[in-house]
């Protein structure tokens, strides 16, 4: 049983350490408390059934924040798919809000998040969402500092067009 | 809408601020002694900055409606299996324990094979509509006020339980779990966004997604249903309050919801 044991062990420290920032950054993502339980929740399952494949030089953090982020923009995507995205109550707690954002701007977010090709919508959360230089985003992405820049240029590019198509059509 | 708009649009911080993942690591100082002094004096002139690592300092303590304990609970539960695994893992360290291991699982195997021949010649036993003895299982988690527990069939639900599923599927197949209210109208549980069936390999699984109750009350039963064959929930027929009749092909394992008001 001692294996368990360590196994439980791992998952309460991980869970004590990094569980508040992959819950922070689900709420964020994901706008509601229900949905960022669930994400933590399935995140750290993940985790625990991959840490064999895991590479411990990229750091728990690290990966942690990779799984985070593909399951939040599954997420995103489903909801897209089922039309809910526009329906979703946003928390009035100001805190799953960043400081420099308002309710309109994090609804826009979410939503071109959603229908982005999803390379673009990882580098669009790392870089414009959490505030990465190339280089760390490349790291998280483990492609080249190039690809990030044209990654996000496209998505860009892309999201301008939406938004403007968007208001065209208002 | 210019390209630096978009960068306003988007950015939680200020550009000259660190990023999440950078304040993350200085919070749990992982980061080289050079990085860890420049996000200190950093701090030292961000009042938003401090803000956002007094938040990270307070843990799941800043969120009111994290409830960590219970999500701790649904972790470990999903988890069960990969436990199992270890477990099995850890037999087959030794030739000894290997030897020891055929000798049971060939034990195992007899009575397995006498189990089913039985069960087979149970007369007017069919896989339609019956739960299977070969391992389907649905089991239901229920989440109130914040704690987890795993519910029983016949059970009291009240409006408002969250409730999520674990599957134990003895076979490949598609799957999908139906609600069956008082009334015998049938509605979708899983997959949440489909009528139809997904597919899935033989094994225990925390299905994705959740349920919460409505404020109706009385008897429901939640149906799991594995088939061989892409199935859709049109093809599931109500029998008033006695059932739900399954396709040939398919097996079931019924689960019953005792809806009461929140006393």
């Amino acid at each position: 049983m001692r294996d368990s044991n360590n196994a439980d062990e791992q998952l309460s420290g991980w869970f004590e350490k990094y569980g508040p920032s992959v819950y922070r950054r689900a709420r964020y993502l994901l706008g509601n408390d229900d949905d960022a339980r669930e994400a933590t929740q399935e995140v750290f399952i993940r985790a625990m059934k991959a840490q064999r494949t895991f590479e411990a030089r990229a750091g728990v953090h690290t990966w942690l924040y990779r799984i985070t982020t593909n399951y939040c923009l599954n997420v995103l995507r489903d909801r897209k798919r089922r039309k809910e995205l526009w329906e979703e109550n946003m928390s009035d707690s100001g805190q799953a809000v960043p400081f420099t954002q308002n309710v309109e701007s994090v609804m826009l977010l979410r939503r071109l998040l959603s229908e982005a090709e999803a390379q673009q919508a990882r580098v669009a959360v790392y870089v414009l969402v959490d505030g990465m230089s190339h280089s760390e985003a490349a790291r998280y992405m483990k492609v080249s500092r190039r690809t990030v820049g044209n990654l996000l240029e496209r998505f860009k590019k892309w999201a301008e067009a939406r938004i403007l198509e968007e208001k065209e059509g208002e | 809408m210019a390209h630096r708009d978009l960068d306003k649009l988007f950015s939680t911080a200020r550009s000259d601020c660190p990023s999440d993942a950078l304040l993350d690591r200085y919070h749990w100082r992982v980061l080289d002694d050079e990085l860890q002094q420049s996000v200190s004096a950093h701090l030292h002139d961000c009042p938003m900055c401090r803000q956002r690592l007094e938040f990270r300092e307070k843990g799941f303590h800043a969120f009111d409606a994290a409830r960590p304990e219970a999500m701790l609970d649904v972790i470990r539960s999903g988890l069960n299996k990969g436990v199992f695994s270890t477990l099995i893992s850890g037999i087959f360290k030794t030739p000894l324990r290997i030897a020891t291991t055929a000798v049971g699982a060939l034990v195992l195997l007899v009575s397995l094979v006498f189990v089913l021949y039985s069960y087979n010649n149970v007369p007017g036993a069919s896989s339609s509509g019956m739960r299977s003895m070969g391992g389907l299982e649905l089991r239901v988690f229920v989440e109130r006020s914040g704690r987890v527990s795993e519910a029983l069939s016949g059970d009291e639900f009240h409006p408002g339980d969250r409730l999520r599923f674990k599957v134990s599927l003895p076979h490949e197949g598609f799957v999908l779990v139906v609600g069956q209210e008082d009334s015998g109208r049938l509605y979708r549980v899983f997959p949440i966004d489909s009528g139809k069936g997904e597919r899935m390999q033989s094994s225990i699984s925390l299905l994705p997604g959740a349920v919460r109750l409505d404020s109706s009350l009385g008897k429901e039963k939640l149906l799991l249903v594995l088939c061989s064959q892409p199935v859709d929930i049109h093809m599931l027929s109500s029998s008033g309050h006695s059932g739900i009749e399954v396709p040939s092909g398919c097996i079931s394992s019924i689960f019953e919801l005792n809806k009461t008001k929140v006393p």
